[in-house]
């Protein structure tokens, strides 16, 4: 189960996650970023309450850093140390933004 | 399907735009013919008028057959065809009536004729078609007869193009006028006939149309014929066009709109339908790990119509092992619904009168003819094992024969004792029969679904290839013998959909431990199967399956107190590994999966297999990804395995009996 809130704010726009990210869930974030990446410089994920992400889940991100890589910056934030170290199993903490 | 869509669409945007401009002419050159000095006699105005509004419905009924997504396609290009044969005939006859004693447009006038006079056959053989592909015969009387139709339908079209040199049907005076000879009933002789056998063939297959789609067809025969009929006694108005036209949207609002309605309510129902079964029977394996005086396995793969079969099993007390299978008559949601009451009765009763399973039927069916008001049967055979003695006892209520192994021979069937389904009549005694289990023999008891699963030549599976597949080797291994029968079932039945829901459930009675007295236990008692360490799990490999699957495993993990990191990472894992053989093992249809989860005696691992009979695949042979590329030039492939690879123990892969078997090692304290 994943809950989406997202809060933009003007061309700022951050995406709270809350469940898990796997292949069952990705589809309706994909859904949720769909369109809503336009226009927007600096987009910030809030992994506070993801307690879990799978290949599914990097699949997405790294999608949304393509897009963001040419038009602002993304930035991961309050992701859990287990999260953090799949980031660094797979190579993506070089590839996200990890704050 | 895009694509077709699309092409659709664009076909769909011009025949529109031919429609709306022959219709605009249509009333175009109306207008000017009225007020033009010509005086045109008073049948011809009501004639074109009524053509006129002819094409303006069917333009209308055109449109709403292109926004009605839910019919069938081939009956939609059928359907369509007639419309535009009306449309056009239509028109024709407007110019015909336009024109007719119009000296200077005679050539017009025998070119309008005669292509009106085609319509009558074409639509005909249109109807023909309509019909048959709506019921999607594909016989080859029916073919024969299609044949003969179209070469009828050549000749007439032949002899009508040879007629403006001969003028047997009719002909244009030299003043214009059009006039017809009593010869012209001879091409109007094959559309009869083809209107006829059509109807024929509506009656022989009245089982499959209801009564308003009857009457509708017959409707849709009968009024041009009428008018026909009319316009050989008097000359002068010609309205089968419109009439035809008045029918058609008769026939798009009765059959089209009230079948999708059906149709989409249907689709509904049967997931609802499907999902209700699915989740209301067991299908944890080993049901009873603790115990191996017995291997029990079943198994319900649902029909597309969801058909109401279901199988349970339980332990009332520490000796005795109820077993039920049970079948319910119809299909969909009150089937489904029939079910869960059926199944719920008789474990409420067998939990309590299992000594006696001749009464639990007894009651259980009193308590169903109570409220029975559909008219609902329900077959059932049940077993109710004494585990110390091998004694089983059983009923048979109208239900298929159970087939037994015994003393290491072949399988047969026991013809045992049929009382009456249960649901028909209040009162019935049920007897209750026995018979012994040694160890070693193993009982199977199915529903219709096996023995009449069909093939594309109309041939059913038969009890006898039921045996053969049961008689396979199976390694004394209840799960293989159930995975034996299936793949049987699969392969003679083919790309024919499954009709009927398949179900059964299969017990081996591997003796007691009072009759296993033996210092060196038997092999089938104590294989790694019966050890309580290891559980299994079957499910389809389909991504739907994955919480399910996940569920299981987190369970087991739970109960050896897993520690939280491993089991987030075994729980990536399995997502990787199962998602990987949902999306791949099976291309070109369905398979099943099996996660094996096993601890050891410390519980400090965990070792975890992942089973499939799909497409022979190493996925460790796959490339691990460079993890020091940056975001554009990764590659996503590969990442999942790389993830199970970094974060599991171990992991091995083997290809053995055609399957794959993928096993990961953790540990998890």
């Amino acid at each position: 189960m994943l809950d989406i809130k997202k809060e933009a704010n003007g061309s700022a726009l951050k995406i709270i996650l809350d469940g898990r990210l796997d292949t069952t869930t990705c589809p309706s974030l994909e859904a949720a970023l769909d369109g809503a990446l336009a226009g927007v410089t600096d987009l910030k994920f809030d992994f506070e309450k993801l307690n879990y992400i799978s290949s599914a889940g990097l699949r997405v991100l790294l999608s949304s850093q393509k897009i963001m890589n040419k038009q602002g910056k993304m930035v991961i934030s309050n992701a859990s140390a287990e999260v953090k170290e799949i980031f660094d199993v797979t190579g993506f903490s070089d590839i996200l933004t990890i704050e | 399907m895009s694509i077709s869509k699309r092409r659709f669409s664009v076909r769909a945007f011009l025949a529109s735009l031919f429609f709306i401009f022959v219709t605009v002419l249509g009333i175009f050159r109306f207008e000017q013919a009225l007020v033009s000095g010509d005086r045109l006699p008073l049948t011809s105005v009501i004639n074109i008028a009524a053509d006129i509004a002819c094409m303006a419905l069917g333009y209308v009924l055109f449109i709403c057959c292109v926004i009605d997504k839910s019919k069938n396609e081939d009956n939609l290009n059928y359907y369509l065809l007639m419309l535009f044969t009306t449309f056009c005939n239509a028109f024709l006859d407007e110019i015909c009536w336009l024109v007719d004693g119009n000296i200077s447009q005679i050539y017009l006038n025998v070119v309008a004729n005669t292509l009106y006079y085609m319509g009558a056959p074409v639509l005909a053989y249109l109807f023909w078609r309509y019909v048959v592909t709506y019921l999607g015969i594909e016989h080859k009387h029916i073919r024969i007869i299609d044949k003969i139709l179209v070469t009828g339908l050549m000749l007439d079209i032949v002899s009508i193009l040879l007629n403006p040199p001969f003028g047997y049907y009719f002909i244009v005076k030299g003043n214009g006028f059009y006039e017809r000879t009593p010869y012209y009933l001879i091409s109007l002789i094959y559309p009869y006939v083809t209107i006829i056998l059509t109807l024929i063939l509506v009656i022989l297959a009245n089982k499959r149309f209801k009564d308003f789609q009857i009457i509708t067809l017959f409707l849709y025969a009968f009024f041009p014929v009428a008018i026909g009929v009319l316009t050989i006694f008097t000359y002068g108005l010609s309205l089968s066009s419109p009439v035809i036209m008045l029918v058609l949207l008769l026939m798009y609002c009765v059959l089209n709109v009230i079948q999708s309605r059906e149709r989409t309510v249907t689709e509904n129902e049967l997931e609802m339908a499907t999902t209700i079964q699915v989740n209301m029977l067991p299908h944890v394996f080993p049901a009873f790990p603790d115990r191996n005086e017995f291997d029990l396995y079943a198994s319900m793969t649902p029909a597309k119509e969801v058909g109401g079969d279901f199988y349970d099993f339980y332990m009332p007390d520490d000796d005795h092992l109820v077993i039920t299978i049970a079948d319910v008559s119809g299909k969909g949601i009150p089937a489904a619904l029939m079910m869960m009451v059926t199944k719920t009765i008789i474990k409420n009763r067998g939990l309590t009168d299992f000594e006696n399973c001749g009464k639990i039927l007894a009651t259980v069916n009193d308590q169903l003819c109570e409220s029975n008001d559909m008219n609902m049967f329900v077959t059932v055979w049940i077993g109710v094992l004494k585990i110390s003695t091998g004694e089983l006892k059983y009923a048979n209520a109208g239900h298929e024969y159970p087939a037994i192994l015994r003393d290491g021979n072949k399988f047969e069937l026991i013809k045992d004792r049929h009382s009456p389904p249960i649901g028909c009549m209040e009162g019935i005694p049920y007897k209750e029969q026995s018979m012994t289990l040694k160890p070693g023999d193993v009982i199977y008891i199915y529903t219709d679904g096996v023995t009449e699963a069909n093939n594309a030549k109309n041939e059913l599976f038969g009890e006898k290839r039921m045996l053969e597949a049961l008689d396979l080797p199976c390694g004394g291994d209840m799960m293989e013998l159930d995975r034996n029968v299936r793949a049987g079932i699969r392969s003679f039945i083919g790309n024919t959909p499954q009709f009927d829901d398949i179900t059964m459930l299969s017990l081996k009675y591997n003796g007691s431990r009072a009759l296993n007295n033996t210092d060196e236990s038997e092999p089938e008692v104590q294989t790694a199967k019966g050890d309580k360490n290891m559980k299994k799990l079957s499910v389809k490999a389909d991504v739907n399956s994955l919480s399910e699957v996940q569920a299981f495993v987190d369970q087991i993990l739970e109960e050896n107190e897993c520690s939280m990191k491993a089991q987030m990472q075994i729980d990536i894992a399995v997502e990787e590994l199962f998602v990987n053989i949902a999306h791949y093992a099976y291309p070109s249809g369905e398979g099943d999966a099996i996660i094996e989860v096993d601890t050891d005696s410390d519980a400090e691992c965990v070792k975890i297999t992942f089973e499939d009979q799909g497409v022979q695949y190493d996925p460790l042979k796959h490339e691990d990804p460079d993890v020091t590329l940056s975001a554009e030039d990764r590659d996503i492939g590969g990442l999942g395995i790389f993830m199970v690879k970094q974060s599991m123990d171990d992991i091995s892969y083997e290809y053995v009996d055609n399957k794959n078997r993928l096993t990961i090692t953790k540990k998890i304290r």
